[in-house]
């Protein structure tokens, strides 16, 4: 039977949706259409999206490589402090990113705790390289992962794990074979939500790896400077974020998110 | 030493306590009933090693697998106990054939072997045909044999059933139980099935081990047990009917009950328990005569049939449980509300040392 929705929950929910589509319009509507091209495919935004691209996809690999130990450790050994470390690995979530790069900048800067013996011994610098730019989007995105997959740890009915062990498997062929594809589509989810916020990633990047065109300046940043001097290529530049993103969104969420939620 | 050798005591933090003690031979199927909440599952961790014991031991095939004394605790993974879970919880994103794999290959064996050997296993459940299926796409009773196949898979030193059979319909339950006995016969270690069904335990089991409320209440071959229940809980499980009362050189008074019976037990005095069997006591529509001392006038509280036989209940003075064929419930005409006349042969009833019962006043009137 169909329903006619309530006219208040239209109402509401329409202007909910107008806060995203509005702006969007906005975007649409001041696009110079006759020069995108060639606004694009220029120097700055072809190696902003490149080096966008590569620092976000290897930030969501390190956050999947590293989170899901981390999210099993959180979720399923009571170690002490436990509590406080989850409030410190979600803090990122929280925090201005701009205080996050500030903090990793003093951690791993030039004169940083880190930063600066492993300056000393090997001469590299991470912030301004590349590398700056990952691991302040590891930093900014891993928390995603964490807080997705260890809900779904907890989650999870742990008889299937007890029966595998009766079966001899040890400790660590459970987590691989049995744990990892049972919460496969939260560590999907997960994957997905670190991987766009790496994308978005501005405050922590421009902080901690600056902004240096064709190695550190990713397509926020490059909005952002765009902004100040060229309107035309800032609104180019958002274009193609816009695409690139709703073009993942719309491709994963019928595969892989849809069924995330509820494992 | 071959054999299971069992002493569980496990402290739950809600404050229940499980203290159980009791083996198993190789080839010996041995039944673990009990009532919902008996402790039954927590049997099941101690044994499985999902949980530690907190006294006592378990030693398997001679080797100790947790001694609290000695501090010896061995892992799941390598206790080798092969375990069917309630509701099998086969894996689902594996297919029969993986799942009944697994095992063999989490314990090291090439693919190639673990396949032969998962192959093998399928064919002998009479499930090769399943290999390729997912679990959702099975059913209970297919679902239960490919269960069976990956504890079997291990080659363990015991085979623990936890409600093997609790998940499938009235109707299934029948058939698959003649397959498990099957199945069961051709394991050579200690089989250990845990149970809340008397009838899996009655049909499947060489030895019933009773649990409630994490106590063992009684030990003992099925026909031990349906002879002479130590409680109320196996008598009503084994349908016989269980009463209360005292002995007097064979004159029992009943502890609920205005009338008397008689019995040609007198090796028992005082406080005792009194078992009657339901198909021991006749019915008759007039008073028999000549009859045995223990004849009384009564009426029929309900007719139940019962596969084979008729269950009557009968009202007071003494509300017992009767079992007769249906062809003389007819020839009665016995219907709710029928009067009638029951009689009991002094040599039918059997009394126990109230004592054995583990209860101090057992609640009377449990049979059936």
């Amino acid at each position: 039977m169909r329903q006619r929705a309530p006219w208040q929950l239209l109402v509401l929910g329409g202007v909910g949706a107008a806060v995203f589509v509005l702006p969007l319009i906005g975007l649409l509507t001041r696009t110079p259409w006759s020069r995108l091209g060639e606004l694009v495919t220029g120097e700055v935004v072809v190696d902003a999206l490149r080096l966008s691209l590569t620092t976000s996809l290897l930030a969501a690999a390190i956050s999947l490589v590293l989170g899901v130990p981390l999210a099993w450790l959180l979720a399923r050994v009571d170690f002490p402090g436990r509590s406080v470390v989850r409030a410190i690995v979600t803090l990122p979530m929280v925090l201005p990113p701009v205080v996050g790069g500030a903090a990793l900048l003093f951690a791993l800067g030039r004169r940083g705790v880190i930063g600066e013996p492993i300056n000393e011994a090997t001469g590299f610098l991470l912030p301004f390289s590349i590398w700056g730019v990952v691991i302040a989007n590891v930093f900014v995105a891993m928390p995603f992962l964490v807080v997705t997959v260890e809900g779904a740890l907890r989650n999870l009915d742990g008889r299937h794990e007890a029966a595998a062990a009766t079966l001899g498997a040890s400790r660590l062929t459970v987590f691989r074979r049995i744990t990892l594809p049972m919460i496969g589509p939260s560590v999907r989810a997960g994957l997905v939500l670190a991987w766009a916020r790496a994308l978005g990633e501005f405050g922590a990047t421009v902080t901690f790896a600056g902004n240096l065109q064709g190695r550190t300046q990713t397509l926020p940043l490059a909005v952002f400077v765009a902004l100040e001097q060229d309107r035309d290529t800032a609104v180019a530049i958002s274009l193609v974020l816009v695409a690139v993103s709703l073009a993942v969104l719309l491709l994963l969420r019928d595969r892989w998110w849809s069924t995330g939620g509820d494992t | 030493m071959t054999g299971l050798d069992a002493h569980l005591v496990v402290q739950r933090p809600d404050g229940f306590v499980l203290d159980v003690e009791f083996a198993i031979a190789s080839g010996e199927t041995v039944a673990l009933l009990g009532p919902n909440g008996a402790g039954k599952s927590t049997a099941v961790e101690a044994l499985a090693g999902i949980t530690s014991v907190d006294r006592g031991r378990i030693t398997l095939g001679g080797r100790q697998l947790d001694s609290p004394s000695t501090n010896v605790f061995v892992p799941p993974e390598q206790r080798r106990i092969g375990v069917v879970f309630q509701d099998y919880l086969l894996f689902e994103h594996l297919s029969v054939l993986e799942n009944v794999m697994f095992g063999p290959v989490s314990l090291g064996q090439r693919r190639a072997e673990a396949q032969a050997r998962a192959q093998a296993l399928l064919e002998r459940l009479e499930i090769q045909d399943l290999a390729d299926r997912k679990p959702p796409q099975l059913s209970g009773g297919q679902a239960q044999r490919v269960a069976l196949g990956r504890a079997l898979a291990t080659e363990p030193d015991l085979l623990l059933l936890d409600e093997a059979l609790a998940a499938l319909d009235v109707a299934t339950r029948g058939t698959l139980r003649r397959v498990l006995a099957h199945h069961l016969a051709d394991f050579a270690g200690p089989r250990l099935l845990i149970t809340h069904d008397p009838t899996d335990a009655f049909l499947l089991a060489d030895r019933i081990v009773i649990i409630e409320n994490g106590q063992l209440t009684q030990v003992g071959s099925p026909e031990d047990i349906r002879r002479r229940p130590a409680t109320p809980y196996v008598a009503a499980l084994a349908g016989t009917n269980l009463l209360a009362g005292t002995n007097h050189g064979g004159l029992l008074t009943l502890q609920h009950h205005a009338q008397g019976l008689q019995t040609a037990d007198t090796s028992v005095e005082g406080s005792v328990l009194i078992t009657i069997h339901p198909t021991a006591i006749a019915l008759h529509r007039e008073q028999p005569s000549g009859s045995p001392r223990n004849t009384w006038q009564t009426t029929v509280a309900t007719v139940e049939p019962l596969g084979d036989t008729t269950r009557i209940t009968l009202a007071g003075p003494i509300p017992l449980g009767v079992d007769i064929t249906p062809g003389a419930t007819a020839a009665l005409d016995l219907r709710q509300g029928s009067a009638v006349w029951a009689s009991v042969k002094a040599t039918e009833i059997a009394v126990t040392p109230a004592a054995l019962g583990a209860r101090t006043d057992p609640p009377d009137e449990v049979g059936g």
